[in-house]
């Protein structure tokens, strides 16, 4: 459908991606989580259960930019809904295309230092509160990179992702889990 | 110190092999230590390895400072000593090399990586980068050493810094390396030939590879360079890819394996030949063995005009000719992208960069010049914007040297720098910026005085141009010259200048460019005039036009094969048809009007179907004039095809987009049937209150159901995001509503919903509630107290209907 590709193309030319990663030593006791250094603790099961085995973490965030959301509500409000639509689905997908390469990043960088990584996880999945996200960004630094958060935690610019990923000692057998349920849309 | 350079004329000379993993070998290196520390607290252990290369054969040997930048070692706390640390690595192997009796060693510091990324994959800038580069080369140059070989690189940007500092430092010859994985790119994505094609320019005197998967693979890298380079040719393979055995590091190849592979890097004319990870002193005594003294064997370096961006070539040959500059990321005449720029903004510069790269431009020419903004700061973001979506070299269009130069920080590859002309000051500042970071340069055949009347005088500033260009050593193949086009409509006989003038320089071995479409400024029928004058051009020996390649007619010029024939009287008929034109009838407007023969109501339906916006409001008139009643045609036509779109999306025949697509189609025939239909005509069918909850900002999902309800007859009040429970309530009991519509997107703002419904029951207001958004289920609903949970907008007219009977009851 050359609606959409064209809709797809246009978004292509809105996204400016940045993005901010950092690798932790972390300690792990029940369901509490430091990264060391950072100073940031934060409460989860799920993501205990998670990392377990690993003895750092990386903490990133990543956003495509404003000028895509941008475009979307001045779609919205001129009436033209379908492609608003679209260009958000769009938006969504270069986050996650985004949040995809920084994840190969820290995997590349983890390796030359004899570290392998495992699946990323975000605020949200699972018992994670999401309102740790103002957490992650305040450490990270993200106003370096224009991403804030909402009283609601919502990340501002939208299409904006954070997630920790859990660094094993090469060797080490990664433990394998899906967390198909319970992983909200909060993400986005 | 330029010795090693005039013996590898010569001779093939011998590189030694790896020091990290012999020194695991050795013990000396603990566990997490940094190895180049080593050069201060063991610098025995580093010399005795120096010396067992030496006894191999080795003619030249590599400091023990890789990871010695100063950034680098931070990581280990030992910043302080970086300085240090790189002046005792140069002087250990300077003291093993002059040990050595009978033959003469070459010292090369070793520099690599930085391990921090540079912008805009990391946040280092370049000129960061330069300057730590610099801090270590100079080290290891009062350290001793001959040469500076930098290697192990990725990213093609950070070696570009890396050389650039080099020479800034001057006196040492330089040799530079990069490694691709499985011999096909690098990490970063960059070619062997994007690789040899900057570095050939850059002002490298080695360029090679090391590293990478093992011997077998670096083959195809230098073949892959090998026509790309005039400059000598290294190539240090591991061992082979690493194994884990029992516990071991190993790697499989032995040295009598890999001095075979040596012999077959010399038979491609390799002239420098070493190993890096897994090698030992025996693989450099097998290679010694075979290849020691031995002539290097001579390769065929084809001189030709080439750019390349990270990832990618263009060269200038028969079968590219005519090179497609892209002329469209420019403001001249283009308030919007005026504005953009001065906000500070790249979103047009990203769309002209991918559309013109999809039409087939191989160059995109890159001018941001509007006044009252610092065009250092935009030229470079609206570089690294285009770099970020499209794989074309880029062409640096400005008159500031410094802008230039932010430029040709940005660019990861080889750029044109468009332009230099025959004025002193742009040639003192922009020949050697094109000198400094390896770029081509458009010469522009102009001067203080304008632009000469005649071909020959522009021949003569071009040629005045040139020799001070070839004097600073940039390449001749490297030089494009541009004898201006002007406008036929001011002077019409200096068109035939141009053309001459081309035909005089492609005699002398340049290559010419034109910006082709100024031909036609001031008159009717640009494209034509424009396409002629091309294609005249091109059979006058044109090389690169900078043309809009969304123009198709230039394109088919470009690509027809037949040439026409170059003659005076060809230029006649241009100038004698451009000036004074037939006028034709435009064929667009005997077009047929599409749908004919089809029964108007049929045409409705299938608009709404498929989503027709463009041509519904022309259905609905012809409708009108047919004489069928507004609300026929809204009820009987309209309504019914939406159905059908319902049915489909509920069979998943048709997504939301195609929904959403019908439904603004219908909104748009519905604000034409508006104005037929008698006030009072219409029945009331209810009224909505919408809203995303307070804390909320999404509310696509809202306007989704509200442009779908919309069609079906009911009045909407749309309150937007993030609207407290207070207003929500008091516009629900101003605009008498029917239903309270409520959406949120996210878990932090859903409960939000049971605010606004705890507060309708304590102030006793029955209105209905209907809630939906991504993390809104049944049960929620069910939880909170809503009237009904609505999952997508074709639910939502359902919901709607029943609410509504309910309320009638």
């Amino acid at each position: 459908m050359s609606f959409i590709s064209s809709v797809m193309e246009e978004g292509l030319s809105l996204v400016e991606s940045k993005a901010v990663f950092n690798i932790y030593d972390i300690t792990v006791r029940g369901p509490k989580i430091g990264f060391s250094a950072s100073g940031l603790k934060v409460k989860s099961s799920s993501l205990a259960k998670h990392l377990r085995g690993s003895v750092k973490a990386a903490l990133f965030v990543c956003t495509i930019g404003k000028d895509l959301p941008e475009k979307i509500n001045s779609y919205v409000s001129g009436g033209e809904i379908a492609r608003a639509t679209v260009l958000d689905a769009v938006g969504s997908e270069a986050a996650e295309a985004l949040a995809d390469a920084i994840d190969k990043a820290v995997t590349k960088n983890a390796g030359s230092e004899g570290f392998s990584t495992i699946a990323r996880f975000s605020p949200g999945y699972g018992d994670w509160s999401i309102f740790d996200q103002a957490k992650i960004l305040k450490v990270l630094k993200a106003e370096k990179i224009g991403v804030r958060a909402t009283k609601s935690c919502i990340m501002l610019p939208e299409k904006s992702v954070t997630a920790c990923i859990g660094l094993l000692k090469a060797g080490h057998k990664p433990i394998r889990k899906v967390y198909e349920r319970g992983i909200s849309k909060a993400k986005k | 110190m330029k010795e090693v350079l005039a013996r590898l004329k010569n001779e093939i000379l011998i590189y030694d092999g790896a020091l990290g993993t012999v020194l695991q070998e050795t013990g000396a290196l603990k566990a997490g230590a940094c190895p180049e520390e080593l050069n201060i607290s063991d610098p025995g252990v580093i010399g005795s390895i120096h010396r067992s290369y030496i006894d191999a054969g080795a003619d030249v040997i590599e400091t023990n400072s890789f990871g010695a930048s100063r950034l680098k070692l931070a990581s280990y706390g030992l910043e302080k000593d970086a300085d240090r640390i790189n002046y005792e690595a140069a002087r250990i192997a300077k003291s093993a090399a002059s040990g050595c009796r009978g033959r003469k060693i070459y010292v090369a510091g070793s520099v690599g990586p930085l391990d921090r990324q540079i912008s805009p994959l990391g946040d280092l800038s370049f000129d960061e980068a330069v300057k730590a580069f610099e801090d270590q080369i100079r080290q290891l140059k009062e350290g001793g050493c001959d040469l500076v070989i930098l290697e192990t690189f990725a990213d093609i940007k950070e070696l570009k810094a890396a050389v650039i500092a080099a020479k800034e430092i001057g006196g040492l010859p330089i040799q530079a390396q990069m490694t691709f994985e499985g011999g096909e790119r690098s990490t970063y994505g960059t070619t062997p030939s994007a690789f040899a094609v900057l570095l050939n320019s850059l002002g490298a005197d080695i360029i090679g590879t090391n590293c990478s998967t093992g011997p077998k693979e670096l083959l195809n890298v230098i073949k892959e360079m090998s026509p790309l380079t005039d400059r000598f040719i290294s190539c240090q393979p591991n061992a082979g890819l690493p194994e884990l055995r029992e516990g071991k590091t190993y790697f499989p190849e032995t040295p009598k394996a890999f001095a075979g592979y040596a012999a077959r890097f010399a038979a491609l004319g390799v002239n420098l030949i070493g190993g890096c990870c897994g090698t030992t002193p025996e693989h450099i005594r097998e290679v010694s063995r075979i290849l020691r003294g031995k002539k290097p064997r001579h390769r065929k370096y084809i001189p030709a005009f080439r750019l390349s961006s990270r990832t990618k070539t263009i060269e200038l040959n028969a079968k590219t000719r005519p090179v497609i500059i892209g002329e469209r990321i420019n403001p001249t005449g283009r308030k919007d992208l005026q504005e953009e720029i001065k906000q500070g903004k790249n979103v047009i510069i990203r769309r002209e960069a991918i559309e013109q790269s999809r039409k087939g431009a191989d160059i995109l020419d890159i001018n941001v010049g509007v006044p009252g903004i610092r065009e250092q700061d935009t030229i470079a973001s609206a570089v690294e914007a285009v770099q970020a979506v499209s794989e074309a070299p880029i062409s640096i269009d400005s008159t500031s040297p410094f802008a230039v130069e932010a430029a040709l920080k940005e660019t990861a590859g080889k750029p044109l720098i468009n332009s230099v002309n025959g004025e002193k000051e742009k040639i003192a500042s922009m020949l050697p910026l094109a000198r400094k970071y390896g770029a081509a340069v458009l010469v522009l055949a102009l001067d203080k005085c304008g632009i000469p009347k005649n071909a020959k005088a522009r021949v003569k500033i071009a040629s005045t141009v040139i020799k001070k260009a070839l004097a600073l050593g940039i390449r001749k193949e490297d030089i494009i010259v541009d004898p201006l086009t002007l406008a036929i409509s001011a002077e019409p006989g200096q068109a035939g200048e141009t053309l001459k003038a081309i035909r005089d320089l492609r005699k002398s071995g340049f290559s010419c460019s034109l910006g082709v479409s100024n031909i036609s400024f001031g008159l009717p029928n640009r494209r034509k005039i424009n396409a002629d004058f091309f294609s005249l051009a091109l059979s006058y020996g044109l090389d690169l036009a900078i043309i809009n390649p969304s123009d198709d007619n230039m394109f088919w010029v470009a690509k027809r094969k037949k040439k026409r024939a170059a003659t005076d009287t060809r230029i006649k008929q241009f100038l004698k048809e451009a000036l004074n034109p037939v006028i034709r009838i435009p064929a667009s407007s005997c077009k047929s009007k599409p749908g004919d023969g089809k029964d108007v109501r049929t045409l409705l339906t299938e608009a709404v179907i498929y989503g027709d916006k463009d041509n519904i409001a022309g259905y609905i008139e012809e409708a009108l004039a047919q004489g069928i009643p507004p609300l026929e045609i809204n009820g009987g036509i309209l309504i019914p095809a939406l159905e059908t779109v319902g049915e489909k999306f509920g069979k998943r025949e048709y997504f939301l987009p195609q929904v959403i697509l019908s439904a603004e189609a219908v909104q748009r025939a519905f604000g034409r049937l508006k104005r037929d239909i008698r006030p009072g005509e219409q029945e009331d069918k209810g009224t909505i209150v919408f809203a995303t909850v307070e804390g909320d900002i999404h509310d696509i999902g809202k306007n989704i159901v509200i442009s779908v309800l919309e069609n079906h007859g009911y009045r909407i009040f749309d309150l937007g995001r993030s609207v407290s429970a207070d207003i929500i309530i008091k516009e629900a009991v101003k605009n008498k509503a029917d239903i309270i519509g409520l959406s949120a997107l996210m878990t932090t703002t859903m409960i939000q919903m049971e605010h606004v419904i705890k507060e309708l029951k304590k102030r006793e207001l029955n209105f209905k509630t209907m809630v939906g958004g991504a993390v809104v289920n049944e049960a929620f609903a069910r939880q909170i107290g809503a009237s009904a949970y609505a999952r997508d907008a074709i639910e939502a007219v359902n919901i709607v209907k029943s609410l509504m009977k309910g309320s009638a009851q």
